[in-house]
C-alpha cells in the first residue's frame, strides 16, 4: 500500500468506496429477449406469480387473480385491504397472501383467516411454504412499509429477515434478521434456506433454522427481487431494477439523499425502480440508450429487465433482458410452469411467456 | 524487368559459422515493391540488414546501382539511398515525435518551432495523425510506427526497405500505408517489403521472394502467386485454414469462475469507466483500434498502469478487490501481462536467454534469500527453450541474436515459469512469421485447455476470431460490445470497434 492509501484511509477512503458497478457481460451479456417474449395478458402492477394446483394466479394492486390459460384472462379471486405483497401456495392447497399493513391472509378448506406479525406487517415480501403448516416468510423492512420500499432503500435499511411462520397457531419465529431488504426465498436441494437480499445485491445460503449465512452469488449488477425453482435443479432469479453509478452516489452522499427525501415525491427521486415513468421530470433517463454513438453515463435509466438462470450452486447459466431501450422493465416474479417459463414484468404491467426448449 | 538497383550474388551471412542465410541471388528493380516472405529465422531481417549497413556479408556480393558496396553503417547505407524502417521501432522515447524526424539531421542552429511545423507538414503530407510535439514514449506502438515511416520518407532514400511495417497498424492506418508505398513506387523508388501477412504481400507487392532456412526458394512475380503457395514455400507444407480458418469448425469453451474483472476503470482520458470480465478456461479476445484503450486497460489489471486514484473504479481479482501499486504484487497474485512491445518491455536484450527466463521467476520473489543459480536458471531455461520450440544456437545466446518470433517466445517463456493463472497476452503475433504464430496460438489454447484465464489483445481480426471464446471490442477507453465466437464476424467488429 502505498503512502498516498494509507493517507487517504485515514479520512476514510477505502476500496469499496470506488463508485463501480459490476459488469453485465459473460452469461450475464444483455440482449432483448424478454422484449421478444410472448406478452400474455396486460395488467398494471402485476406482481406474484403461484400455482394453485393448475391454476395460475397473480397479483395486481391489491387483488388477487386467477389466470385462465385459454383466452389468457383473468377473474378476481378476492381484493384486500391494501397491496399485496407476496403470495405462496403449499402442496395441500393452502394460500398465503401477504398483505400490506395486515400481515397474511390465509385461506385454508375456503375459509379465510388472518395472521398478525406485528411490525413485519407492513413489509412482507416473498412467502414460501416449507411444509403444509409452516410458512416462511421474508420481511423488507420492519421500518417501512413495501409502498415506501424506495425510502428504505435510501435510508440504508437493514431492518428485513427471514420469519417462520404456524399456519395453525399464528406463531412467528425469527429465523434471520438485520437483512437489507429480504426480497425473494427458496429451499435449496440440502434443505438450506435461499434468501435474495436486495439491497447488498446478494444471495445468501443459511442453515433451515437460520444462523450463519454464507455469500452464494454476490456483487449482482441489479437488485435482485424473487427466487424459484427451475426443473433443471437449478434456480429462476428475478432482478428489478438495475445497479447504476449515480445511483450509487447518491446512497453515498448521506445529506443529499436526506434532502433528497425530505423534499421531492418519491417517483421522482434518483434510485432504482420498476419502470421509466417517462414523465417530464425524468428526462436523464435517456442517456443510457447510445444515440449517435453516445452514452450518457451521468444519465442513466433508473429501470431494466433481467431474469437470470442459476444452476443448483446458484451460479449464472444465462439471462434474460430488456434493455434500457426496452420496456419489459422491473421484474418482480418467475414462474416454471407447463414447459414455460412465466415472467411478471411489474414495470410494465404484463405477463410474459418463454418457452423452456428456446432457451438455452 | 527495369533497370536492377540491388543485387545480391551468391550472398552469405554467418554468425559464428552458423549462416543466417546462404547462397542468396536475389535482386531489386527500380520502381518496385518487392516483398520478401519467410518464415520466424529465415533470414528475411539479416538480409536487409547487410543492405541497411547494420552487418557485412560473410562472403559474396552485394551491388547497388551497379557498384560493389559494402556498407560500413547505416548511416554509410542511407548516404547511399537506402533507408530502413525496423521492425522493432528505433526512436529516442525521451524526445518528441519532431525532434526523432529530423535527429542527426539537424542545423546548427535550431529553432524548435521550425521542426514542428516542418514535421507537422511531413507527417500531414503521409495522412499519419500525429502530433510533432508529443514525446515519442508517450506514443502507442502503431504511431511510433509512423514516425518510423515518415523518418525513412525525410531521408529521401531511394531504397526503403520496410520490415513488418503494418504489424501494429489499424486497418485505415494500412490503407493510408499502402497508398504511401504506392506514392514512392511513382516516384522511382524501390521497396523491399518485409511481412508477415501474406495478404498484404499479395496485394501491394510486384514480386516476392520466399526465404526458407537461409535459402532462396521462391521468387517469381506476385500473380503467380497464391496464398497458399507461398505458405507451401515457406515452411515446405500445407497450411491452409490452420492458422485462421477454424472458427466456424469450433465452439466456444465454456466458461469458468469469473477471474478478474474491471469495474468502472477509469485513467486520465485513455480509459474511461471501462467494465470487463474474464473467465478461467477461457480465451477473452480484445479487438480495438489504437488508442481504443485495450493495452492500457490490461496494464492496469497487471499493476504495470494506475487507475485514476480518486473515482478510478475497482479491479476485482476472484471476486477480491486490489489496487496494485507495483507490477511485481500483481504477478505474484498470479497475473501475467505479456507486453505488445517486447523491445521495450519485454526482454533485456543484451543478456541471454535463460539468464531472460530466469528473471521471470525472480520478479515473483521465488528465490527469497537472493541467491541467483545460474546452474537452475540455465536448468530452467533449458526446459521452456524446450517446451517453446525457441530455436537458438545456444541457450546463452544474448536475446538480441534472435529473430523477433523467438524473442516473443522468450518473452512469453519469462512470463510462464511464473506459473500464472491469468496470462494476458498483448499482440502475441507481432511480428511473427507463420510458422510460429501456429505454435504461439497452440500454446494459448492449451494455457485456456489447463484453466487459466487468457486474454488475447490483438489487433488482426483473423488472430481475434480464430482463437478467441468470447470477443471484447473496446472503443475511445471503454469495452462497447461483447461478441460470442458464434455472432462474430469481422464486419460486426469492426463496425462496432468504429461507430
Amino acid at each position: 500500500m502505498t503512502i498516498w492509501s494509507r493517507f487517504a484511509k485515514w479520512f476514510g477512503r477505502s476500496e469499496d468506496d470506488a463508485l463501480s458497478i459490476p459488469p453485465l457481460d459473460g452469461k450475464l451479456k444483455p440482449n432483448s429477449r424478454l422484449d421478444a417474449a410472448e406478452r400474455l395478458l396486460h395488467l398494471p402492477q402485476i406482481d406474484n406469480l403461484a400455482l394453485d394446483g393448475a391454476r395460475l394466479i397473480c397479483s395486481s394492486g391489491d387483488t388477487l387473480f386467477s389466470v385462465d390459460p385459454a383466452g389468457w384472462q383473468t377473474a378476481p379471486i378476492r381484493s384486500f385491504e391494501g397491496h399485496i405483497t407476496a403470495v405462496a401456495v403449499s402442496p395441500g392447497g393452502v394460500l398465503a397472501v401477504g398483505v400490506e399493513g395486515r400481515g397474511l391472509e390465509i385461506c385454508a378448506g375456503g375459509a379465510w383467516h388472518s395472521r398478525n406479525l406485528g411490525d413485519a406487517n407492513g413489509c412482507i415480501t416473498a412467502a414460501l411454504f416449507r411444509s403444509e403448516n409452516e410458512l416462511l416468510v421474508t420481511v423488507g423492512s420492519r421500518h417501512h412499509p413495501w409502498t415506501e420500499w424506495k425510502r428504505d432503500l435510501m435510508s440504508r435499511g437493514a431492518s428485513g429477515g427471514v420469519v417462520s411462520v404456524n399456519i395453525a397457531s399464528g406463531e412467528a419465529r425469527v429465523v434471520r434478521d438485520a437483512l437489507a431488504f429480504p426480497y425473494g426465498i427458496e429451499i435449496a436441494a440440502n434443505g438450506e434456506l435461499i434468501v435474495s437480499e436486495s439491497w447488498r445485491h446478494r444471495l445468501l445460503a443459511m442453515p433451515p433454522a437460520g444462523g450463519l449465512a454464507r455469500v452464494m452469488l454476490g456483487e449482482l449488477p441489479a437488485y435482485p427481487a424473487r427466487i424459484s425453482p427451475a426443473s433443471d435443479g437449478g434456480f429462476w432469479l428475478a432482478l428489478f431494477a438495475p445497479r447504476r453509478q449515480l445511483t450509487e452516489l447518491v446512497l453515498r452522499e448521506d445529506d443529499y439523499r436526506r434532502e433528497m427525501m425530505a423534499t421531492i415525491a418519491q417517483e421522482s427521486w434518483i434510485g432504482p425502480d420498476f419502470r421509466d415513468h417517462a414523465n417530464g421530470d425524468q428526462p436523464l433517463q435517456s442517456g443510457s440508450v447510445r444515440q449517435m454513438g453516445i452514452m450518457k453515463p451521468w444519465a442513466p435509466s433508473r429501470s431494466y429487465g433481467l431474469v437470470v438462470h442459476l444452476d443448483a450452486q446458484l451460479q449464472p447459466v444465462s439471462s434474460y433482458h430488456s434493455r434500457a431501450d426496452g420496456h419489459m422493465h422491473g421484474i418482480a416474479s418467475i414462474l416454471e410452469w407447463d414447459g414455460h417459463l412465466y415472467i411478471a414484468a411489474r414495470g410494465a404491467g404484463a405477463l410474459l411467456r418463454l418457452p423452456l426448449e428456446e432457451m438455452t | 524487368m527495369s533497370e536492377v538497383i540491388v543485387e545480391f550474388r551468391n550472398a552469405t551471412k554467418s554468425f559464428r559459422n552458423v549462416p543466417a542465410f546462404r547462397n542468396v541471388n536475389f535482386t531489386l528493380a527500380r520502381g518496385e515493391v518487392h516483398a520478401l516472405l519467410g518464415e520466424n529465422g529465415a533470414g528475411k531481417s539479416t538480409l536487409t540488414k547487410v543492405l541497411a549497413g547494420l552487418y557485412p556479408l560473410t562472403s559474396g556480393k552485394l551491388f547497388v546501382e551497379g557498384k560493389a558496396r559494402s556498407f560500413s553503417s547505416p548511416i554509410d547505407a542511407l548516404g547511399h539511398g537506402v533507408a530502413m524502417v525496423f521492425q522493432e521501432t528505433n526512436l529516442i522515447p525521451s524526445m518528441t515525435v519532431a525532434q526523432n524526424l529530423f535527429l542527426g539531421e539537424e542545423n546548427f542552429f535550431n529553432r524548435l518551432r521550425g521542426i514542428n511545423i516542418k514535421a507537422q507538414q511531413q507527417l500531414q503530407r503521409l495522412s499519419f495523425h500525429v502530433e510533432p510535439t508529443a514525446l515519442v514514449s508517450s506514443l502507442g506502438a502503431a504511431k511510433k510506427q509512423m514516425v518510423e515511416i515518415a523518418r525513412a520518407v525525410q531521408r529521401n532514400a531511394r531504397i526503403f526497405i520496410f520490415d513488418e511495417p503494418t504489424a501494429t497498424l489499424t486497418p485505415e492506418e494500412k490503407q493510408h500505408f499502402f497508398a504511401l508505398v504506392e506514392r514512392l513506387k511513382q516516384d522511382g523508388n524501390s521497396i523491399i517489403f518485409i511481412s508477415h501477412a501474406l495478404e498484404e504481400a499479395l496485394a501491394i507487392a510486384d514480386r516476392i521472394s520466399v526465404l526458407r532456412d537461409g535459402e532462396l526458394v521462391a521468387t517469381d512475380a506476385a500473380a503467380m502467386f497464391t496464398r497458399d503457395r507461398i505458405v507451401q514455400a515457406m515452411v515446405g507444407r500445407q497450411l491452409k485454414d490452420e492458422l485462421y480458418g477454424e472458427q466456424a469448425k469450433r465452439t466456444a469453451r465454456p466458461a469458468g469462475a469469473k477471474a478478474l474483472a474491471l469495474e468502472n476503470v477509469s485513467m486520465g482520458k485513455t480509459v474511461r469507466s471501462a467494465t470487463l470480465s474474464v473467465f478461467a478456461g477461457q480465451i477473452t479476445g480484445m479487438f480495438g483500434l489504437v488508442g481504443a484503450g485495450r493495452t492500457e486497460m490490461m496494464k492496469i489489471a497487471a499493476g504495470v498502469l494506475k487507475r485514476d486514484f480518486f473515482h478510478g473504479g475497482r479491479v476485482k481479482l476472484n471476486g477480491e478487490s486490489v489496487r496494485f501499486s507495483v507490477p511485481r504484487q500483481a504477478v505474484n497474485k498470479g497475473i501475467a501481462y505479456i507486453t505488445e512491445d517486447r523491445k521495450l518491455d519485454g526482454i533485456f536484450d543484451t543478456m541471454s536467454i535463460s539468464q531472460n527466463i530466469f528473471f521471470g521467476k525472480l520478479a515473483k520473489g521465488a528465490n527469497p534469500i537472493s541467491v541467483v543459480s545460474m546452474a537452475q536458471a540455465r536448468r530452467e531455461a533449458a526446459g521452456w527453450l524446450e517446451k517453446l520450440t525457441i530455436r537458438t544456437i545456444r541457450a546463452d545466446a544474448r536475446v538480441v541474436e534472435l529473430s523477433g518470433g523467438n524473442q516473443q517466445k522468450v518473452v512469453i517463456a519469462k512470463s510462464l515459469i511464473q506459473a500464472p493463472n491469468i496470462i494476458i497476452f498483448d499482440e502475441p503475433t507481432r511480428g511473427v512469421d507463420v510458422g510460429a504464430i501456429a505454435e504461439i496460438h497452440a500454446m494459448i489454447r492449451d494455457l485456456a485447455d489447463a484453466g487459466a484465464a487468457v486474454v488475447v489483445v490483438s489487433s488482426y481480426l483473423p488472430e481475434i476470431l480464430s482463437i478467441s471464446d468470447r470477443i471484447l471490442v473496446a472503443r475511445q477507453g471503454r469495452i462497447v460490445e461483447e461478441m460470442s465466437i458464434e455472432d462474430a464476424t469481422e464486419e460486426s467488429i469492426m463496425y462496432a470497434a468504429v461507430h
